[in-house]
């Protein structure tokens, strides 16, 4: 594994002598739909980053940009410390493994993996080493000679990587490569993919919006959101400190309990609950809580324990159980307190937490550490 | 997402470029003579304004009588196509595969025959001599021959045979888009087969139905080898009428005003057509379309279609249960598209269509000097005639000449259309399409009328050029329509992978772009051939005595004398016309072969 440095969004691009690619206030319109906002970029050499966001908040734009397939309205895009912003696609040693494969319909598997070697002039000696080792390389030399055709998907998906691999751009930039696989094959691909990334060692650029793929395979993720960038950071930045309402919903769906801050208590911040409840919980990571003013506490589904009345110390919240679902390895519950709020808890599947019933009395808990400030936002 | 050229800050819409050819084009050699001539129609010879030559159509009882006769004929010629297009389309558009391209060509066979040909066909097998006649004769079913040639009869014969082609294309495109799973759900709803069609497949292809009766109402309208050839006086039509005062009166403004005066009356009846039937909105289709202001009457609309098509659903049950238990067959069924009635009318139409002009090629071959039935004897005489006449060689040898540099041209000019349509946005976009088809949406004569009115002008009347031009801007339109099917289906992502895997624009198109679109390519080439081989009209006007045309020639013989020797040419034609179809076949059938096959 490449040792990936920690940046932050807008630190100064002429400090990193090692940015492999410098996105600077890049922006882009359709009419007047904003699809991008001035956005700012930084990706390492040997970097593997997720874009990940909701359906339109920008990930595509972002990524034609940098490959030259869509031209921005202002900013500039740096590969390798040169200008690139206007540079045609075939100047830019990208590689895109699109959506849909793209797979050209008339060439063989193996003439579209030469096909850009080809366009590069290598020997035909050289190109045949290539091509098939490529081929091995995701497990697919024995279709040489089809057409994508005759291909199953998860076969054009193995082809349209290997294509994209066979001439070792510096980056390679993939739109939701797998949106069209079934789960076992996503899990299958999702590996390989890895793979290929340790092997070859571009800097990938991954497009998804299936925020277990992004924890699973990303150094790190660029969480977008409205044609802007929300939250850059590691997998467990943005799933234990989240910046905003919306990383933490997007991130694995959480709970907001609403609050008012007390005070503050050690490196913690004690505040007042619903039902008038005292907790205490780690401020946030930005932007300073005065005495007085609202704000959200965070906690995970999973994170929240279900207690029997009475049993339970203080900082607990006294609710009802309205719903119940097994889905499976976890079942999750609905609790409601007495203001109104409606908390999701998460437990294991286990025959003993069965005895919790709808309709039942119990306790709400977590651990303080489990917990997360954030202000309140204005409502959008 | 759209594609931009990655150019710098490239402003000048590249869509705009490439379209802009063919829409100057049009603008120079279709729009502005069109508006010029209808313009003659009130200025008199000093260039005042005048309204002296409208005044001489509404006083002109014959000319009010062409013309009420030609609204009376194209109606009736109209409504019978559709009615015998309709389960032709149906079964090539939802039929079973295997016959679906074999009808397809067949369909397609008197489509590229030329118009002139089938005539001749009809009066080999409508004439005294003809094949009905002697038929029923040799049967003891009639003494003496019928008249059957030179009435209204012959007429919508000949119309019918000549107008079912275009009809069935057209409705056949428009139902291929009718998603076939919806047959399915319905049946499994517990619709029977009749409702499954009258409830959903009809309504479903009303817009298919609708657009079908348009182009062959205006295609009839301007249609004049068929009344001419096979029809009476009584059965005259505008289309003769404007040729007659051209050529023999020399008056242009009274023509002009004819031709106005058709154009207004066929607007205004397609304006009633669309506001009566609504097209496209029948049983409630596209009325998200509809405007609030017409909405009440579209749901009554819509409502009175829906009524229409559930009572003739149960009727068509009713019938068929019926049926089924008079010859105690199993219910069919319920999605597996035509029935047994339905091919049976198929194949009847198709015969119809296909076997007249078969005639001819015996009858070509006849020893005696009449166009007769059965032909008498066999002899090579009339392909020796043929091919040993200056004038029949000279004319063969130019429209070919015409054909190939008019294919070239409205290649060149149509395929980058194609391209902007289908692949840039610019401002207007939306009504580019419409103004490039109207070259073959308006009636063929008016345009051949307002091309010679301005080629007169600019001494283009007489010269090859002239003609060359003429059948581009028919034939552009063609190539187009052509191109865009193609394109439409080519996935462009596929330049772009291949830009970014290194190839420049140029490679990119050379090596991805032109293999996977070649068939789409030579085939609008080749359609944009046979229409400049085959075309009457135009040249009729702008070629002179000496340099005449294939078509054109067969025309002035007709004139003189519909003999074997137009039999023999007519052959060669047929042959030549299958030889073309069947080699587009080959390539697609090729090209899709040797995407297999590569390396
Ligand atoms: N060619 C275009 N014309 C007009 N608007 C566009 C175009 N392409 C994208 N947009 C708009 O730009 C915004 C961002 O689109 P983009 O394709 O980047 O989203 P995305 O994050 O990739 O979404 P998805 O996950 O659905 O692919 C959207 O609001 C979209 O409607
Ligand atoms: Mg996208």
């Amino acid at each position: 594994m490449l040792a990936v440095p920690r940046t932050s969004i807008d630190s100064g691009p002429d400090v990193h002598g090692a940015a492999k690619l410098r996105v600077k206030a890049l922006e882009k319109h359709y009419g007047s739909v904003v699809a991008l906002r001035p956005t700012s970029l930084n990706v390492m050499q040997g970097e593997f980053l997720t874009l990940l966001g909701p359906s339109g908040s920008g990930k595509t734009t972002l990524l034609m940009m940098i490959a030259g397939l869509a031209i921005p309205d202002g900013g500039e895009i740096w590969i390798d410390g040169k200008d690139s912003t206007y540079a045609a696609p075939y100047e830019r040693d990208v590689g895109v493994v699109f959506q849909n494969y793209a797979l050209f319909p008339h060439l063989t598997v193996y003439e579209n993996v030469a096909f850009p070697l080809r366009m590069r002039k290598y020997a035909a000696a050289d190109i045949r080493k290539k091509v098939m080792r490529m081929l091995d390389v995701v497990g697919l030399p024995h279709v040489a000679d089809r057409l994508p055709r005759e291909l199953s998907g998860g076969q054009q998906q193995r082809v349209a990587l290997a294509r994209c691999a066979v001439y070792g751009p510096s980056i390679i930039l993939m739109d939701e490569p797998l949106g069209a696989l079934d789960k076992k094959l996503r899990d299958t691909m999702q590996f390989e993919i890895k793979r290929m990334h340790r092997e070859i060692g571009s800097t990938t650029l991954y497009v998804t919006h299936d925020q277990g793929e992004a924890m699973s395979m990303s150094d790190r993720i660029c969480l977008m959101n409205n044609g802007g960038i929300e939250q850059l950071g590691r997998p467990e930045d943005l799933y234990f400190s989240p910046r905003s309402r919306f990383a933490a919903d997007f991130l694995g769906g959480t709970n907001f309990i609403p609050c008012q801050i007390l005070g503050s208590e050690g490196d913690r911040l004690r505040l007042k609950g619903p039902l008038d409840v005292v907790f205490s919980a780690r401020p946030p990571l930005e932007g300073a809580l005065s005495a007085g003013s609202r704000a959200d506490i965070v906690v995970r589904p999973q994170h929240i324990r279900i207690t029997k009345v009475g049993e339970t110390p203080t900082g607990s919240l006294p609710a009802e159980i309205v719903d119940r679902v097994v889905t499976g390895a976890t079942t999750e519950y609905r609790a409601r307190l007495a203001d109104g709020t409606v908390l999701v808890v998460m437990e294991l599947t286990d025959k003993t937490n069965l005895r919790v019933e709808p309709g039942q009395n119990v306790m709400l808990g977590w651990h303080l550490d489990n917990g997360t400030l954030l202000p309140t936002e204005d409502k959008r | 997402m759209t594609i931009a050229v990655p150019v710098r800050r490239n402003r000048l819409s590249g869509g705009v470029v490439l379209i802009a050819p063919a829409i100057v084009f049009l603008a120079i050699f279709f729009a502005y003579p069109v508006l010029s001539m209808l313009s003659i129609s009130i200025v008199d010879r000093a260039g005042n304004f005048t309204l002296q030559f409208y005044e001489s159509v509404y006083a002109s009882r014959v000319i009010g009588q062409v013309l009420v006769n030609t609204f009376q004929i194209a109606a009736s010629a109209t409504l019978l196509t559709v009615v015998c297009a309709y389960p032709v389309a149906y079964y090539l558009a939802a039929g079973p595969q295997t016959l679906r391209s074999l009808l397809l060509v067949i369909v397609l066979v008197p489509f590229w025959t030329s118009v002139l040909v089938r005539a001749f066909a009809w009066m080999l097998i409508l004439g005294r001599n003809g094949v009905v006649n002697s038929g029923l004769q040799w049967a003891g079913v009639i003494a003496a021959p019928l008249d059957l040639l030179y009435s209204f009869f012959s007429t919508m014969v000949g119309m019918v045979h000549a107008l079912m082609p275009i009809a069935i294309l057209t409705m056949v495109s428009a139902m291929q888009n009718i998603d076939r799973n919806l047959d399915s759900a319905a049946s499994t709803l517990g619709a029977r087969r009749g409702n499954v069609f009258w409830r959903i497949y009809f309504p479903l292809s009303f817009p298919g139905v609708a657009s079908g009766t348009m182009i062959t109402f205006i295609a009839s309208l301007g249609i004049f080898v068929q009344p001419a050839l096979l029809g009476g006086p009584r059965e005259m039509m505008v289309g003769q009428l404007i040729i007659e005062q051209i050529d023999q009166m020399n008056n242009w403004g009274l023509a002009a005003a004819i031709a106005v005066s058709m154009l207004l009356v066929s607007v205004v009846v397609i304006v009633l057509f669309e506001r009566i039937l609504g097209i496209g909105r029948f049983d409630g289709i596209g009325q998200s379309r509809a405007t609030a202001g017409t909405g009440r009457r579209s749901t009554l609309r819509a409502s009175t279609g829906r009524a229409i098509s559930a009572g003739l659903g149960w009727a068509t049950d009713v019938l068929l249960g019926a049926g089924r238990f008079l010859f105690r067959r199993k219910a069919a069924d319920p999605r597996s598209g035509p029935g047994t009635s339905t091919k049976i009318a198929t194949f009847a139409i198709v015969f119809f269509l296909v076997a007249p002009a078969l005639f001819l090629i015996p009858a070509s071959f006849t020893a005696t000097r009449f166009l007769e039935w059965p032909p008498q004897g066999f002899s090579l005489q009339w392909y020796e005639a043929y091919l040993s006449s200056p004038v029949w060689q000279q004319a063969t040898i130019r429209s070919i000449v015409i054909g190939f540099t008019t294919a070239c041209i409205s290649v060149l000019f149509g395929v980058p259309a194609a391209f902007a349509l289908t692949r840039f946005q610019f401002r207007l976009k939306g009504m580019a399409l419409p103004y490039i088809m109207l070259p073959i949406i308006a009636p063929n004569i008016i345009v051949a009328l307002s091309m010679f009115y301005f080629f007169a002008d600019i001494g283009l009347v007489g010269t090859s050029l002239g003609l060359i031009i003429g059948h581009s801007v028919l034939a552009i339109p063609y190539v187009v329509v052509t191109m865009l099917a193609t394109l439409q289906n080519y996935d462009q992502r596929l330049d772009e992978a291949a830009w970014t895997l290194g190839a420049r624009r140029l490679s990119a198109f050379r090596l991805v772009t032109l293999p996977l679109i070649k068939v789409g390519f030579i085939t609008s080439f080749v359609f944009a051939f046979v229409r400049s081989f085959d075309e009457l009209t135009v040249a009729l006007f702008i070629s002179s005595g000496l340099s005449t045309t294939l078509p054109k020639q067969m025309w002035s013989e007709a004139y003189l004398n519909v003999g074997p020797t137009l039999a023999a040419v007519s052959t060669i034609l047929i042959i030549f016309v299958a030889l073309i179809i069947v080699a587009i076949e080959a390539i697609r059938n090729y090209g899709m072969s040797s995407l297999k096959t590569k390396r």
